[in-house]
């Protein structure tokens, strides 16, 4: 293993097993699923207006449609089981270098010399939406702790998300938080935050941007998921970058009111709940200055029935169960019911950092993203 | 079942596919099995390219080879390793953490889990 990384470094197999599921991902995604919309706009969309007399105008009436569809019922399976040995190849290599990449977490926490610090509190609830089911099947979640000091989540979600997202946020995995980065900069550019906040950061691949960016601020990251947190702390302390990261839920953060310029998450919010989502805008409102701006990116839920249907396949076959509740949730709103005034809070498009080319929309493609401004 | 330390299952329902079950099932399977040709095929190719920057090995000698107590133990755990990597949906209901539930129809289980994820 690389002496300037924790990623676990796959033996030959292993590394051809990651391979294959990169591949065999990117064949599903170019060469099946642009047939899913010609099927759907071919015979099942046509078949509906048949039967009923009207085009569809639900997309769980989609759903009901498609998921009998072969062609749907085919690329689906296979679409799940590549991300089932997605996490089986990730797995595999973490798990016989476990002990080593423990001990190199040590070493580097104990010497942490970019100045970052990481403070865990194991009492901590961890909330349902993470325990009731593993988010994006990888197994254990982020969160589920095998042993003392373990690192294992973070280093399997680390080694995953290359393999998942074939490549497309880098060499570093930051270009979400690179993508937020910049429209901050360009909307906000007279404002250089003193202390930033980053929700929801497992491992700190979007934290890292911003402390970057913002030397002089004081940059705190946040998650529930301990073993998460101890590979985010090793990895900015490698990258000699100083984050503070701490074991806190985004609802109830424990900081201060007012003690924050700016708080960011990255598509973290569809990985909550309904509940959690108003605590934690809230939350955001109660820990910003005046005039301290609050960004929340997060996945597209689709425009149109059919964009909405497919946007819902991580909800049925991904474990992002509570992403299906956001598809009909108005964001702007709940941030208007949550403390923002009705002109300080709006929805935002955040292009691609660079050549993000996602899976459901090729062209035009936006993150789109909750703009608070107390 | 064996002496993996974190699992390679998901806690949740695993959806279906197809009408029936047993096709899900021989879908993961056959798509293992690519998975493994796949590696397969990578490591003769790299075989391939070692022999070639290197040196020669018989065919005599391969087809003669022995393997000491340690080695044929390795290579015995190796191939027990694959059989259950490629045969895991067969054993996947068994190793779910959450296996207790897995009988309830799999609509009912995701209308509760949606129910609570929204509150």
């Amino acid at each position: 293993m690389s002496a300037q990384t924790l990623i676990p470094e796959p033996q030959h197999d292993e590394r051809a097993l990651q391979d294959f599921v990169r591949d065999f991902r990117r064949y599903l995604k170019q060469d099946v699923m642009p047939g899913i919309r010609q099927v759907y706009e071919t015979r099942v969309a046509p078949s509906h207006e048949r039967e009923t007399g009207k085009p569809f105008d639900s997309y769980h009436d989609v759903r009901r449609a498609m998921v009998a569809n072969d062609y749907y019922q085919f690329w689906s399976a296979m679409q799940r089981r590549s991300q089932e040995m997605m996490w089986e190849s990730v797995v595999a290599p973490t798990e016989r270098q476990l002990d080593e990449l423990i001990r190199r977490y040590e070493s580097i926490a104990a010497r942490s010399p970019a100045g970052g610090t990481l403070e865990l509190d194991d009492s901590l609830p961890i909330p349902r939406y993470h325990t009731a089911h593993d988010i994006h099947l990888q197994p254990g979640g982020y969160h589920t702790e095998r042993g003392e000091h373990d690192v294992a989540a973070g280093a399997i979600y680390e080694a995953g998300l290359p393999i998942y997202i074939d490549g497309e946020l880098g060499p570093d995995n930051d270009r979400i938080g690179m993508a937020l980065l910049e429209h901050y900069k360009e909307n906000f550019a007279d404002r250089a935050p003193q202390r930033i906040l980053d929700m929801g950061c497992t491992v700190g691949n979007s934290t890292l941007p911003w402390a970057v960016a913002f030397p002089e601020a004081e940059v705190h990251a946040i998650d529930v998921a301990a073993p998460c947190l101890r590979y985010a702390h090793a990895k900015a302390e490698l990258a000699g970058v100083r984050v503070h990261y701490s074991q806190r839920n985004a609802e109830c953060t424990g900081y201060d009111a007012g003690s924050f310029d700016l708080v960011v998450s990255h598509i973290m919010i569809h990985e909550t709940s309904k509940s959690a989502l108003g605590n934690i805008v809230a939350e955001c409102f109660r820990l910003l200055k005046p005039g301290g701006v609050m960004l929340h990116l997060d996945v597209p839920r689709g425009k149109d029935p059919f964009g909405r249907f497919m946007s819902q396949w991580e909800v049925y076959n991904n474990n992002e169960v509570f992403a299906s509740y956001l598809t009909d949730v108005d964001l702007a709103a709940l941030a208007h019911k949550n403390g923002f005034a009705k002109e300080q809070a709006w929805m935002d498009g955040v292009p691609p950092y660079t050549g993000i080319n996602h899976a459901y929309n090729t062209h035009g493609f936006k993150w789109p993203t909750l703009v608070g401004v107390r | 079942m064996s002496d993996e330390r974190i699992g390679r299952v998901a806690k949740g329902k695993r959806p279906q596919y197809f009408h029936d079950p047993a096709t899900d099932k021989l879908m993961a399977i056959v798509l293992s099995l690519v998975g493994e040709l796949a590696v397969t095929r990578d490591r003769l190719d790299a075989l391939e390219r070692l022999l070639e920057s290197q040196s020669t090995i018989g065919r005599d000698e391969l087809d003669k080879l022995t393997f000491d107590s340690e080695a044929t133990e390795e290579r015995d755990r190796d191939r027990s390793d694959y059989i259950r990597r490629v045969m895991r949906v067969v054993t996947m209901e068994l190793e779910r953490p959450d296996a207790d539930g897995a009988t309830a129809a799999f609509s009912e289980q995701l209308n509760t889990l949606l129910r609570d994820a929204g509150d």
